[in-house]
């Protein structure tokens, strides 16, 4: 097989088409739920396989909601708004990127580390003063350069999994000796072209690499909280893969957030319940 | 595994269903298995259930319970193969193993 470059990566993504206006929404509302309802509203409004689950989710009875839930507005309020956002979010890029059948791809799988690291990153935001609502964003979409590089280049992809399975060694050293490049920046190409914030398509460069110019600095930033989030996203098995590999935690990230023990312990069962919120979502 | 039937209020964040929880209609509202936490004991408050089966851990002998223990062990020794030998990456390890030994109690 010919070898991939970064370009021909760069120029497929140019040529992808425009991505699904609800989740363009979905990014310029990050930080304005209130704003945000409305259109996220509007767009569930018009994909009705959406607008059916949210209304069945709002509607289980888990929600304690006596009378029936009829209007996508009410279903955001009750679910919650990020909830709903990430349910929008999976189903709207795993249309856009459908790997093909033969790469055996489980999207499930997929989404249940990407809500997993966005409710980390949530978590961990919160507790160092960062933006938690870029900070999940940025968990959410980690992977993207995965998903894309399955759907846009199935064949050389389909090389660098099957490489990594027999060596069960991490993913990015095996694209990054197959490809020469890894699926975070790659990602990070795609999360520009999206026009998703600076510091968001940092943190999706730099996750498995970060603060790479701030050895010495005492501040974290939004790639040191996606990286931690990655890796105790797969540490607490929210996947449930089973030939999930935990990264190596890079010192220098860990030691800029300085959590102790009990403040990382405290933030655990928080996380796992609302993962297994969040995925019923996704299941549903 | 053996299960008991309690009432709500005696149910405490944690224990797992042992059986289906049925409204009036016979409609599952929680499945056998599922983990009660302190919102869905609530929630199956307010939508009047009154009594829940739930398997009885503390009926689990000490071999049975050392058991799931090192299995649990495992599985995150399984999941940290690839993380190195840093002091960071074993903090990570021990505060996650403590957090899943809390859990089984």
């Amino acid at each position: 097989m010919t070898p991939l470059t970064l370009e021909e990566v760069l120029a497929d993504i140019r040529q992808l088409p425009s991505l699904p206006a609800v989740v363009g929404e979905l990014i310029r509302t990050l930080d304005n739920e209130s704003a945000g309802i409305e259109q996220l509203a509007e767009g569930i409004a018009k994909d009705q396989s959406l607008a059916a689950r949210a209304l069945r989710v709002a509607n289980s009875p888990f929600y304690g909601i006596q009378h029936k839930v009829a209007s996508i507005h009410d279903a955001i309020v009750i679910l919650g708004f990020r909830a709903v956002g990430s349910l929008v979010m999976a189903a709207s890029v795993t249309r856009y990127f459908t790997p093909p059948p033969e790469m055996a791809f489980d999207p499930m799988r997929f989404w249940r580390h990407g809500i997993g690291a966005a409710l980390c990153a949530r978590a961990l935001a919160r507790e160092v003063g960062l933006d938690p609502e870029a900070a999940f964003t940025a968990g959410l979409l980690h992977d993207i350069g995965v998903l894309m590089l399955l759907t846009t280049r199935p064949e050389h992809y389909a090389e660098v999994l099957a490489a990594r399975r027999e060596r069960d060694c991490h993913l990015v050293v095996v694209e990054r000796e197959l490809l020469g490049f890894d699926h975070a920046t790659a990602g990070a190409a795609l999360a520009d072209r999206w026009r998703l914030p600076e510091e968001i398509v940092r943190a999706v460069a730099l996750h498995h690499a970060p603060g790479p110019d701030r050895e010495s600095s005492v501040r974290p930033a939004l790639d040191d909280i996606v990286h931690v989030a990655n890796i105790l996203a797969h540490a607490l098995d929210l996947a449930e893969d089973p030939d999930a590999l935990v990264p190596s935690l890079d010192v220098s990230a860990w030691r800029r957030l300085g959590l102790d023990e009990s403040t990382l312990k405290a933030l655990l069962p928080g996380i796992e319940q609302a993962h297994e919120g969040y995925c019923a979502m996704l299941a549903a | 595994m053996k299960t008991e039937h309690l009432a709500l209020e005696h149910v405490t964040p944690g224990m797992l269903l042992g059986g289906d929880v049925i409204d009036a209609n016979g409609a599952v509202l929680l499945a056998a298995g599922s983990a009660l936490s302190e919102s869905l004991l609530a929630a199956l408050g307010r939508r009047g259930i009154r009594q829940v089966e739930v398997t009885r851990v503390e009926q689990l002998s000490e071999s049975e319970r050392e058991a799931r223990r090192e299995a649990v062990r495992a599985r995150l020794a399984h999941l940290f193969r690839g993380a190195g030998e840093t002091e960071a990456g074993r903090f990570l390890f021990e505060v996650v193993l403590d957090y899943r030994m809390e859990q089984l109690g």
